[in-house]
């Protein structure tokens, strides 16, 4: 099940950063895409297989239900 | 902006899923203690403040400070060796952004697992990424000491005071003096 509390905690932090979460459900899974405000500090962003072993708890579900876009992908 | 990410973890290089958890230090008296500098703005100041005061408080020698090439990546092998050849304690900061918070909690738990007491520093605004990082290296409990952020914009005074809030809770995590 998804925690909620715990997304908005981790779309908190990355807002720190200047970047923006959203998370869609779609199917069995999500899409999840990470924007960038202009001048965004590029390295200062986890990788992507990180950042997806950090949502899978959180989201409830495992890694390949976990469709995650990045800024410059 | 984007041309790479970066991968702050290691674990291609490090095993996963073993508690760390170095034994600590009866007394920081005649300590060495090593400071890793992460290159954030402020964070080799800090560090320095720091073991100023692990040295004039509780008789530590600050023995080796160095700085990593990237905030975002892992203490790398030749690096990590040099260190805990040459100190006993190692302070570890400053994890002020996403990446870099992570990549010091990964450095932490690794000294930790080479024998050596870490005591790593991140600004609250980054709790959720050091732990989560912790525990993507198995290790969720490990316990690194959080300033309020951000940390990049202090003043040298203002850092100076960070130091000083931050002693104790450095010398309490790195040693038994103050527990």
């Amino acid at each position: 099940m998804k925690d909620d509390a715990r997304l908005e905690q981790m779309a908190a932090t990355l807002a720190v950063d200047g970047y923006h979460l959203t998370v869609e459900e779609s199917g069995a899974g999500f899409d999840v895409r990470i924007t960038a405000d202009p001048e965004t500090c590029g390295d200062c962003l986890v990788p992507k297989k990180i950042l997806v072993t950090m949502l899978q708890p959180i989201l409830g579900v495992d890694a390949d239900a976990i469709r995650l876009t990045y800024p410059n992908d | 902006m984007f041309d790479r990410i970066l991968d702050p973890t290691g674990l291609s290089v490090r095993p996963a899923g073993v508690a760390s958890g170095a034994r600590r230090l009866p007394s920081l008296a005649g300590a060495r203690v090593g400071l890793l500098d992460n290159t954030k703005q402020n964070a080799a100041l800090l560090l320095a403040e720091i073991g100023e005061l692990m040295t004039s408080r509780y008789g530590a020698v600050v023995t080796i400070r160095r700085t990593k090439e990237m905030f975002a990546l892992p203490v790398d092998e030749p690096l990590l060796s040099e260190m805990k050849t040459a100190c006993d304690v190692v302070v570890v900061g400053v994890g002020d952004c996403g990446s870099c918070s992570a990549s010091a909690v990964a450095d932490g738990i690794t000294f930790e697992r080479e024998g050596v007491p870490a005591a790593v520093i991140c600004s609250d605004a980054f709790a959720v990424t050091a732990r989560a990082m912790a525990e993507v290296h198995g290790d969720a409990d490990f316990d690194f000491l959080m300033t309020p952020h951000p940390v990049a914009v202090l003043n040298p005074e203002q850092v100076a005071v960070r130091a000083g809030e931050l002693l104790d809770v450095v010398v309490a995590r790195v040693s038994e003096e103050g527990r």
